[in-house]
């Protein structure tokens, strides 16, 4: 994976925030966030296998 | 504990503190002494991580597994989505408006009083947390390792002062690295012993289906009530809002990230915290069940509080006890053998495992009866003594079983888990009463060396505030759960004060003001006049204000 970086092109700020021009960038680091959510989805599936499995 | 565990025991500790110490010399000023400058990524997330890692969480956690099993992980699974929300949405606006504190921003975005507002809350619960965090480690420790109370709090508290008071955000931060260190190599050496201590002819399978008979390895739990603290929706829901919180908005944990001058180092730290906290708090959890497994097999104390139950001999409850002991020792070979004939059965049918987990549950009972039955005669002979033992298992555990060596660094794990903690505490409370009432209130012109002795001054008083609240108080009933609810009291509505600031541009400062003060009375009236669990209060805290902030500037005039 890519290694996510401050120079990616900027994504629309949220309606009404408090951001100004300096607002560093987002990008590639979508690709983080999914990961993590895929991470802690896999775990929750797993988790929930492990308890029906034990009980 | 023998020399070799001292030597591990103070070796690590002072290589620790020496090396912070080394790395922050050289401070001349506030900035330098609330900032870190750039720091790796790994630093910041090992901060992060070090900072809500508190000895409590080592102590009471695989306790925790001991008594309800594994269903307390559920309360993580909030977290990863939350640093998601920070890295995206609030790290860039903490960036871009180069603020000192969370509460800095405030008044850039309202005004004053919410500024002080967000930062007196802080404080408040903070403060108080910051004794916790030197009590709950200390009493237990004490207790198991026969030291003084106080000196066990002096030993924990005067260290951390002197190295935060002198090194400041840079020197918390590098202990923080080295002491995560120590806490996670600490814990998976603990794991593999523990592992290694079982039976021979039970496999790691067998022991987790014995853990699960006795409904230890209820992980998920479906169910939704808002009564039961542990779900999977509280888990998502409540535990989301509580880290948004935690992690957003409380200074303890923004100062990690704020500090540092690269943004990206910041969001690794932050993400990397959420991709390793739910596996870390299970592995963590796990150590708990397979105490508790191994203690089916090895016979435990009628208690773990063996301190409790030497004084309770020396009242006339002492018959009764020597009773309860023999019935502890009759009910453990019962509920041993039952096990042994469970494992043997799941080789057989279905019939057979289902007759094999009954007996196993029923001789479960019957012991659990006679430790019910134990407490209550402790509490009456000692009525003035916590007797609930579950913050005591696991330390018990490690000096029983572990060898000599390692249980010198499973008690320098502790004490690194309560100084790392306690470091970040001070030095946000510091920088806080600094940053957004000393100097913004009363001294917003004096220079360098005044502002960087204030620093350092507060971060003192606040150091020895903690250590004379942890000095008089007393037990609570589960220390973690107890700084986590007296947390969520607080934490609904200085998130909900945030998320107005970045997504109702329109809500001004004496609307948001006054919807945050309502917001507290609703929560602090649903802690005392409900029974709904405690991680529901950061959804009501927050949804008051983001509810009302808006409809009170219906009526009000723009600031």
């Amino acid at each position: 994976m890519t290694r996510p970086t401050d120079d990616t092109p900027p994504e629309a700020p949220p309606e009404g925030a408090n951001l100004d021009d300096e607002a560093p960038p987002l990008g590639s680091w979508e690709a983080l966030y999914g990961l993590i959510l895929a991470a802690l989805a896999i775990q929750i599936v797993l988790y929930l296998l492990l308890t029906r499995w034990a009980s | 504990m023998i020399a070799l565990d001292w030597i591990i025991l103070v070796g690590t500790i002072t290589a620790i503190v020496a090396y912070g110490w080394w790395k922050s010399r050289g401070i001349e000023d506030m900035e330098g002494y609330l900032r870190t400058g750039k720091l790796r990524w790994t630093t910041v997330g090992l901060s992060i991580m070090a900072t809500q890692a508190s000895a409590i969480t080592f102590l009471s956690t695989p306790g925790q597994a001991f008594e309800d099993g594994m269903r307390f992980v559920q309360f993580y699974f909030g977290l990863p989505l939350a640093m998601i929300f920070i890295s995206a949405i609030m790290l860039p606006i903490y960036h871009s408006q180069k603020v000192l504190t969370a509460y800095e921003y405030l008044e850039k975005r309202f005004d004053v009083r919410v500024r002080l507002l967000g930062a007196v809350l802080f404080l408040i619960q903070r403060g108080l947390a910051a004794g916790i965090t030197i009590y709950a480690p200390a009493i237990v420790l004490s207790s198991i390792l026969g030291w003084s109370l106080q000196v066990m709090i002096l030993v924990i508290g005067v260290v951390v002062i002197i190295y935060t008071v002198i090194g400041g955000t840079r020197a918390v931060s590098q202990t923080q690295k080295q002491q995560m260190v120590v806490i996670m190599g600490g814990m998976i050496a603990a794991a593999v012993v523990g592992l290694l201590s079982l039976p021979e002819e039970l496999s790691v399978v067998d022991a987790t289906a014995v853990a699960g008979a006795l409904g230890k390895m209820n992980v998920i739990d479906l169910e939704l009530d808002p009564n039961n603290r542990y779900n999977l929706w509280s888990g998502l829901t409540g535990g989301f809002f509580l880290a948004l919180a935690y992690f957003g908005t409380d200074q303890s944990q923004v100062q990690r990230y704020l500090s540092n001058d690269s943004l990206t180092a910041s969001r690794m730290g932050l993400l990397f915290n959420g991709l390793l906290k739910v596996p870390m708090q299970f592995i963590i959890l796990s150590i708990g069940v397979l105490v508790f497994v191994f203690y089916i097999f090895v016979q435990p104390p009628v208690t773990f509080q063996h301190t409790a139950l030497q004084r309770a001999y020396d009242t006339p409850a002492a018959t009764q006890l020597v009773d309860l002991e023999r019935q502890h020792a009759e009910a453990f070979t019962a509920r041993r053998d039952a096990a042994y004939a469970f494992v043997e059965a799941r080789q057989g049918d279905d019939a057979g495992v289902e007759a094999a987990r009954a007996a196993l549950k029923d001789s479960h009972q019957r012991l659990s009866a006679v430790r019910d039955e134990t407490r209550a005669v402790l509490s009456k002979a000692l009525p003035d003594t916590e007797v609930k033992d579950t913050d005591h298992v696991f330390l018990t555990f490690v000096l029983s079983t572990l060898p000599h060596g390692l249980i010198g660094l499973l008690i320098a794990v502790i004490l690194s888990a309560a100084m790392s903690s306690t470091a970040s505490e001070l030095n946000a409370l510091g920088a806080t009463t600094v940053v957004d009432i000393y100097k913004r209130l009363f001294k917003p012109d004096a220079d360098d060396k005044h502002d960087l002795w204030a620093s350092r001054g507060f971060t003192a008083m606040w150091g020895l505030g903690a250590l004379g609240f942890a000095s008089f108080a007393s037990l609570l009933d589960n220390l973690i759960e107890a700084v986590n609810i007296l947390g969520s009291l607080f934490y609904g509505t200085i998130l909900g004060i945030f998320l107005v600031a970045f997504f109702l541009k329109r809500v001004g400062a004496t609307a948001v003001f006054f919807a945050a003060l309502l917001a507290e009375a609703v929560v602090l009236g649903v802690f005392f006049g409900t029974e709904l669990g405690f991680l529901w209060y950061n959804v009501v805290g927050c949804a008051v204000v983001f509810a009302v902030a808006p409809l009170l500037q219906q009526v009000l005039p723009r600031d």
